[in-house]
C-alpha cells in the first residue's frame, strides 16, 4: 500500500529519536502573547493578551490528545502556533525530538507535511471555486511529497479512506453536504500522509447523526494509519470518547492534565470539576449536583492575580490562591493539577 | 442526591396532569412554495401543551422544526411559507385564521420566540435598554422612571449583574451568554403564556449553556411558563423538557413523555438520534450512526421517509403509505410500521 511505503520513507528522513520515544509533538512551557497597541503612527504597546501562557504536553504517537476549554481560554491559539500560522513568544516545540519554532526551510517544509490541520467549519475551509481533487492534492503539490503522476492515485486511496466515491474528485464542494465537506477536508488532511493532524471543533458544525459518523471515521483512521490527533474542542462528551490523554485550559493556562481515565474519573481541579458538572446528563432521570460558576471569563488582558480561577472559584479559597499562581503538580500517573487546594488536600 | 430526584419527578407528574390545555395543534401543515417544487416543511403535525408544561422538540437540521416554531407565531418567510392546513388553537380560537393586525396582539403578550443567534437578534446600534423598554411600551403604558424599573427588573429576572448600569450598554459589549439572556427578557417583557425557544444555547459554551438552561427552568416554574424547546441535543431535552417530539422530515414520529421516551425509545430513528450521541457516563467504542443524509424534502420518498436510512426497515413497511401514530404507552405514541 502506498501509505506504508511512504511513511516508512518518512522515518528514515526525519529524526531517529523515533525509536526511543513515541512522543510526535512536545510542547514545553510555550507562551503566546500578544502586544495591545495604543495610537496609530506613534504605536506605543500598553499591555499585552496572554492568550497561552506556559502550556506543557505532549502528544503520542498513533494518540488522541485533547485540549480542551471554554471559548477564549486559548485552545485555538495553542493549534495556531503549533500550525506555525502565529510566532510563539516563548517556549519549545519539538516534533520527533526536533525544534520547530527556530528551525530551517527545510524542516518547515518536512514538518508542514507530516502535521495537518481540519478545522471546524467546512463551508468556510473548502475553497468553494477549486474542485475537490484540487483542494486534495493541494498539500501534495506544494509540499512536493509525490511525483505528479501519482498524486491522481493518491486522491482517489484517501478519498476511499473516508468513504467518498472517486468521483467526487471532478465535483465542486458546494455539491456536497456539511458531513461530506469534513470528509473531504480530512480527505485532504491525510493525503500527505501526517503523523499528526489538529483537529479543531471536527464536528461541532455537525448536525448529530453526521457527528457520530466523523467521529467513528476518526477513530478508524487512526487504528488503520497510526496517526496522531490533537483535538481542540469544548464538548467533553466527545472529548471523553475520542481522546487518550487531555489537558484541561482556563485563561490560557493549563489546570489540569492526565489520561481521560484520570482526568474524567477523577477530576481535581474545580475548574474541570465544574465543566464536568455542566455536561449534559443522558438521561433525564440522571441529576448531577451542577456546580454554578460566578460571573464570566476575565479578560486575559487583564488576568486576576494568583491563580487564574480564583475568583470563580466555587471552593473555599486560601489565601495563596489570590496571591501565587499555582504551576502544575504531579498526582499520581500522568495525571497533573494546577490548584493550591489539591495540594493541600 | 435522591431527595433531589424525586422532587424534580413529583414537580414533572405535578406539571403534568394539572394545569389547562394552552395550545392546542391540529394536523399543521407549513409548506414552502420554492422555485424547487413544494417543501413540505411542517407535514400534519398534531400535538398539544397544558400550562407549565415544557415540550422539546428534537430533529436534525432541515427536519421542519423552526418552520413549526415560526408557524406558531406566524413569521414564516414571504413569500414561500404559507400555512396550507391545520389548525393551532389558543384560547378556543385559531391562530391560522387570525389576521396580520390580530396577530400582532397574539405575538410578544401571548406567544414569544428566542431565536437561535443572539448575536443578530439584537439591534447593534440601540443600547440594550432602548431595546428592551421599546417592547415593554407596546403593551403599558409606563413612561420615565417606572419603565426604567420596570426594564431592570427584567434584566434582574434574567439574572444579569448590575442590571441598572447594563441598561445603557450595548449588544458588542455583551458576551453571548449576557446577550442571551437580554433576548430573553426581551422576550419575557410582555408576559407571554408560551414561549418557543429556538435553540438559544448552541453558540453558548458549556458552563454558560448549562447556567442558561437552570435560568429558563426556573423561570418557566415561577411564571408557568409554557415551553416550546426546539433542539437537536437529547442532553438539553433530559435536563429540561417534560415531553419530547421528534421530527423527521416534516413528521412528528415520536411523542412521549421524557423519561418514557429514553427508557423505551420506539421508533428507529429516536433510537439512533439518543445513541449516536456520545456520553459521559456511558463508554462506548463505536457510536452508532445514521447511514446516509438527511432527505430533501422537496424531494421526499414515498412512504415512511425514514425507510431509506432505516436499519429496522423490511416488508412489514408498506411502500405507499406514512404510518399512522399507533400508542406504544401512556400518553406515547409512534408513527412506524413496526407498530402498526
Amino acid at each position: 500500500m502506498g501509505t506504508e511505503v511512504s511513511t516508512a520513507g518518512q522515518d528514515t528522513k526525519i529524526g531517529q529519536s523515533m525509536a526511543e520515544t513515541d512522543a510526535v509533538l512536545e510542547v514545553s512551557n510555550l507562551k503566546k502573547y500578544f502586544p495591545v497597541t495604543k495610537g496609530i503612527i506613534l504605536r506605543k504597546t500598553v499591555g499585552q493578551v496572554q492568550a497561552v501562557d506556559d502550556v506543557t504536553f505532549t502528544v503520542r504517537r498513533g494518540q488522541t490528545f485533547a485540549l480542551a476549554g471554554e471559548s477564549g481560554c486559548g485552545k485555538t491559539t495553542t493549534s495556531r502556533v503549533l500550525l506555525r500560522l502565529e510566532d510563539a513568544t516563548a517556549g519549545e516545540v519539538l516534533f520527533r525530538g526536533k525544534d520547530i519554532l527556530n528551525a530551517d526551510k527545510d524542516l518547515v517544509k518536512e514538518y508542514r507535511r507530516s502535521v495537518q490541520a481540519v478545522f471546524q467549519d467546512p463551508y468556510s475551509s473548502l475553497e468553494p471555486r477549486m474542485r475537490v481533487g484540487s483542494i486534495i492534492s493541494e498539500p501534495l503539490m506544494a509540499t512536493g511529497a509525490l511525483p505528479k503522476k501519482e498524486i491522481r492515485v493518491r486522491v482517489e486511496e484517501v478519498l476511499a479512506q473516508v468513504g467518498l466515491s472517486p468521483d467526487a474528485a471532478n465535483r465542486f464542494p458546494h455539491e456536497f453536504s456539511g458531513g461530506q465537506r469534513q470528509r473531504i477536508a480530512l480527505a485532504r488532511s491525510l493525503a500527505s500522509s501526517p503523523d499528526l493532524i489538529l483537529l479543531d471543533e471536527p464536528v461541532s458544525a455537525l448536525d448529530v447523526s453526521i457527528r457520530a459518523q466523523i467521529l467513528n471515521l476518526l477513530k478508524d483512521l487512526q487504528d488503520q494509519l497510526g496517526v496522531a490527533y490533537l483535538l481542540v474542542a469544548h464538548d467533553l462528551a466527545t472529548v471523553r470518547h475520542m481522546c487518550h490523554s487531555i489537558a484541561v485550559m482556563y485563561l490560557g493556562r493549563l489546570v489540569e492534565t492526565g489520561s481521560g481515565e484520570e482526568v474524567f474519573g477523577n477530576p481535581l481541579h474545580p475548574y474541570t470539576k465544574a465543566l464536568l458538572s455542566a455536561a449534559l446528563p443522558s438521561h433525564p432521570r440522571i441529576q448531577r449536583a451542577e456546580i454554578e460558576l460566578p460571573g464570566e471569563v476575565p479578560s486575559p488582558l487583564n488576568p486576576p492575580k494568583g491563580c487564574r480561577f480564583h475568583p470563580r472559584c466555587p471552593v473555599a479559597v486560601m489565601p495563596q490562591c489570590a496571591e501565587s499562581l499555582p504551576e502544575l503538580e504531579n498526582h499520581g500517573g500522568s495525571h497533573a493539577v494546577a490548584c493550591h487546594l489539591a495540594r493541600s488536600a | 442526591m435522591s431527595e433531589v430526584v424525586s422532587e424534580i419527578n413529583t414537580l414533572r407528574s405535578a406539571t403534568r396532569s394539572s394545569g389547562q390545555i394552552a395550545l392546542e395543534i391540529k394536523d399543521l401543515k407549513t409548506y414552502l412554495y420554492t422555485r424547487w417544487g413544494v417543501v413540505k416543511a411542517v407535514d400534519g403535525v398534531s400535538l398539544s401543551l397544558r400550562d407549565g408544561e415544557c415540550l422539546g422538540l428534537v430533529g436534525e437540521s432541515g427536519c421542519g422544526k423552526t418552520m413549526f416554531g415560526l408557524s406558531l407565531m406566524r413569521l414564516l418567510p414571504r413569500p414561500a411559507g404559507r400555512i396550507v392546513g391545520g389548525e393551532v388553537l389558543f384560547n378556543g380560537e385559531d391562530i391560522v385564521k387570525k389576521s396580520e393586525a390580530e396577530m400582532r396582539e397574539i405575538r410578544g403578550r401571548q406567544i414569544s420566540m428566542v431565536l437561535q443567534d443572539p448575536m443578530t437578534a439584537l439591534d447593534p446600534i440601540f443600547s440594550v435598554g432602548r431595546q428592551l423598554t421599546e417592547t415593554i411600551t407596546i403593551s403599558s403604558d409606563l413612561k420615565g422612571p417606572a419603565l426604567l424599573e420596570r426594564a431592570v427588573e427584567l434584566l434582574r429576572m434574567v439574572r444579569i449583574p448590575a442590571p441598572a448600569e447594563r441598561l445603557a450598554a450595548f449588544p458588542f459589549q455583551m458576551s453571548g451568554g449576557m446577550r442571551q439572556r437580554v433576548v430573553g427578557a426581551i422576550a419575557l417583557a410582555q408576559e407571554p403564556r408560551i414561549l418557543i425557544a429556538d435553540e438559544p444555547t448552541t453558540s453558548l459554551d458549556v458552563t454558560t449553556q448549562a447556567n442558561y438552561l437552570r435560568l429558563l427552568k426556573s423561570l418557566q416554574e415561577r411564571l408557568n411558563l409554557t415551553l416550546i424547546f426546539i433542539t437537536h441535543d437529547f442532553g438539553i431535552v433530559a435536563r429540561v423538557c417534560h415531553r419530547v417530539g421528534v421530527m423527521y422530515a416534516g413528521k412528528l414520529v415520536e411523542l412521549g413523555d421524557v423519561e418514557d421516551i429514553f427508557d423505551n425509545p420506539r421508533h428507529p430513528y429516536t433510537k439512533c438520534l439518543i445513541d449516536s450521541v456520545p456520553k459521559l457516563d456511558k463508554r462506548v467504542t463505536r457510536l452508532a450512526t445514521i447511514t446516509g443524509q438527511p432527505p430533501t424534502l422537496h424531494d421526499l420518498p414515498p412512504g415512511c421517509s425514514f425507510r431509506p436510512r432505516c436499519t429496522e426497515a423490511g416488508t412489514h413497511c408498506r411502500p405507499d403509505q406514512y404510518p399512522d401514530p399507533a400508542m406504544v404507552g401512556d400518553r406515547h405514541y409512534v408513527r412506524c410500521w413496526l407498530y402498526q
